[in-house]
């Protein structure tokens, strides 16, 4: 069953049924009750009068309980019905409640995921009226957003709901509303703490944005306590539990986050400092030739899980320098065209180092991406095969924006249009595949991948929001347009965006 | 992140015959004769094999198709660049504190924090906003 969108028509069409319902109720009323009796004594005044009286108690009584489903429908849905899973009464709550007048339909689907999440299994009917209903709105904002994020959670994916509601954050504009706000921002502090990221708790928590939830500020309390960074006492630890619900569940929590001392000042950033070479002196004795040396690092590396809590800066440049050495050295070589010799291949040796070389570089490459350290500035100056290991990760890279890039681009072109959550997420995929590059690749990357993506994103932008009206989703796009811009100095894409989001209400 | 070790090592055909790179071809063949015979026999001393990046299942398949690679002196030299192993484990051995493994450190290496690993997260988290858990 898909749900129906509530458009203005659809409400003034029902408003009218509700008044030509409450006419034939005063009416039979009338007729059956005193009425009837008084139409039996044949005084057509008397009749019209008490017949006009009942239609006026009837639609008073109308105009009340629209008047108290608007008022008391949203606090009726979310305290009762949410919590008891009931996802349809609590969406038709939503859809006519004041809070949600704005964005009634965003309302209906966040209350529909909302009480989805509470039930024990997913449900796929429901998730299916949440995608109608998120499919239904003429312009999507942060209630459609996290409601289709929440969905996903439902599903099972994750990642991609974390996405989602990372950009539920950014939603600018009237759809901008702050519970679905608070909602997003609770899930990622719940997901984050699960996964024991505590500084990335803290973090949400300081964010600016609607006030949290109590046990997304206990949880906050103490994710501060495990990250070492400025924490509530034990006292505003016991407050932010009394003051949150599910004591039982949340006892443990309470226990661990008192038990961790407190600190007053900030530990220093242990990332900063990795000790050089430190990574080596915990792999035992290392073979002192070149070509073994490397090798024993390289097998100790390649094997590590997971790699991107391991194969820090300094470990990786150890890596890379073991292998410069290689090459610097000839130590393949020569080993390569003494073998070569007895097996009878030796004007072969050649080529087959040269692709021996290639494969480490492949390695390297793929420790940098898999390990998210870049090799750009670990080692000064960069070796052959640091150089040969750079290259891989840049094209690799580039090749993943420039796709994607492009069918944005050619999207926009054709006017293929997506739903508006899928639209949000071929753009935040976009964002966060730039992100990593330039992460890994520096300014440089950042300067040569800005342009192709200034050029699809900006058009992408302007079709949201000239054709499609999808305001709330065009202007973070635009803004960071803007900021990107900012960051790599391109002077003509700062001006235009500036004109956009100036003219366009930024 | 899984970690997925290239090839190249775990299916290095001197790995998976336990042979040293410099053996001639003969022997190299006589040993996977003697890997062949054993497995089919069933005996657990051949069901493995070890790599720098941790212990590999032997199957019949993987020795047949370790042969076949040696047989190639092109690839078989580039395996052997791979598998320069030998010398490595020589000049550990020599190295003051014997016994020590060049392809495996003692420990776990305890890896600086990073914002992915600050610690054991909270099992029931999304319990505490009454959701269920993703």
């Amino acid at each position: 069953m898909s749900a129906r969108p509530w458009t203005r028509a659809g409400r003034r069409r029902s408003a009218l049924a509700l008044v030509a319902a409450a006419l034939l109720v005063g009416g039979l009323v009338g007729r059956l009750g005193a009425g009837g009796a008084i139409a039996r004594r044949g005084d057509p005044a008397l009749v019209f009068a008490v017949l006009m009286v009942l239609v006026t108690v009837g639609l008073t009584l109308l105009g009340l309980l629209i008047t108290l489903r608007g008022a008391f429908g949203w606090p009726l849905a979310r305290f009762v019905l949410i919590p008891l899973g009931l996802g349809r009464p609590a969406a038709y709550l939503a859809r006519h409640a004041n809070q949600w007048q704005r964005d009634p339909e965003g309302g209906a689907a966040l209350a529909e995921a909302l009480a989805l999440l509470r039930r024990p299994r997913h449900d796929p009917a429901a998730a299916e009226r949440i995608a109608a209903l998120v499919d239904s709105v003429a312009t999507i904002g942060a209630a459609g957003i996290t409601a289709s994020a929440l969905a996903s959670a439902s599903r099972g994916d994750r990642d991609g709901a974390r996405e989602l509601l990372l950009g539920a954050l950014e939603i600018e504009g009237t759809k901008a509303l702050p519970f679905p706000q608070r909602i997003a921002r609770a899930w990622l502090i719940a997901d984050a703490a699960e996964r024991g990221r505590w500084r990335r708790v803290v973090e949400l928590a300081d964010a600016r944005g609607p006030a949290l939830p109590a046990s997304a500020r206990l949880l906050a309390g103490a994710a501060a306590r495990f990250a070492g960074t400025h924490s509530p006492t034990d006292t505003g630890l016991w407050i932010l539990w009394l003051l949150s619900p599910g004591h039982k569940d949340s006892r443990p929590l309470l226990e661990r986050a008192i038990a961790t001392p407190r600190v007053l000042h900030r530990r220093p950033d242990l990332e900063e400092a990795p000790a050089r070479g430190g990574g080596v002196d915990e792999l035992g004795p290392l073979p002192s030739e070149p070509l073994p040396r490397a090798l024993a690092l390289h097998a100790h590396w390649i094997a590590r899980d997971p790699l991107h809590l391991r194969l820090v800066p300094s470990r990786l440049g150890d890596l890379c320098r073991a292998w410069d050495e290689v090459h610097r050295s000839g130590a393949a070589r020569r080993q390569a065209e003494a073998r070569a010799a007895r097996l009878g291949i030796l004007g072969q040796a050649e080529a087959i180092v040269e692709r021996f070389h290639d494969e480490v570089a492949a390695d390297l490459a793929d420790l940098s991406l898999r390990s998210g350290v870049a090799i750009a500035g670990l080692v000064d100056p960069p070796g052959e095969l640091s150089q040969r290991a750079i290259f891989r990760v840049r094209s690799q890279l580039l090749e993943g924006v420039e796709e994607l890039a492009e069918t944005m681009e050619s999207r926009t072109v054709d006017k293929r249009a997506l739903p508006a959550v899928e639209e949000w997420r071929a753009w935040s995929e976009l964002r966060r595949r730039y992100e990593r590059a330039g992460a890994l690749g520096g300014l440089d990357l950042r300067r040569l991948m800005f342009p192709q993506v200034h050029r699809s994103a900006c058009n992408f932008a302007v079709w949201l929001w000239n054709e499609r009206k999808e305001t709330g989703i065009a202007k973070p796009i635009f803004r960071w347009l803007l900021t990107e811009a900012e960051a790599v100095g391109d002077e003509a894409a700062i001006d235009l965006q500036r004109r956009n989001l100036g003219v366009k209400g930024g | 992140m899984a970690a997925t070790p290239p090839p190249r090592f775990a299916h290095n055909p001197f790995f998976v015959l336990g042979a040293e790179p410099d053996r001639p071809r003969v022997e190299l063949e006589r040993e996977g004769q003697k890997l062949l015979g054993m497995l089919e026999l069933g005996l657990r001393s051949a069901a493995t094999y070890a790599t720098p990046t941790g212990p590999e299942a032997r199957t019949p398949e993987a020795v047949r198709a370790a042969l076949a690679e040696l047989r190639a002196p092109e690839k078989r030299l580039l395996h052997e660049l791979w598998a320069s192993f030998a010398r490595a484990e020589a000049d550990a051995d020599a190295s003051a504190s014997a016994g020590a493994d060049p392809f495996r450190s003692p420990a776990q290496p305890s890896a600086p924090k990073s914002d992915d690993d600050e610690g054991p997260g909270i099992a029931g988290a999304f319990a505490l906003f009454g959701w269920r858990r993703p």
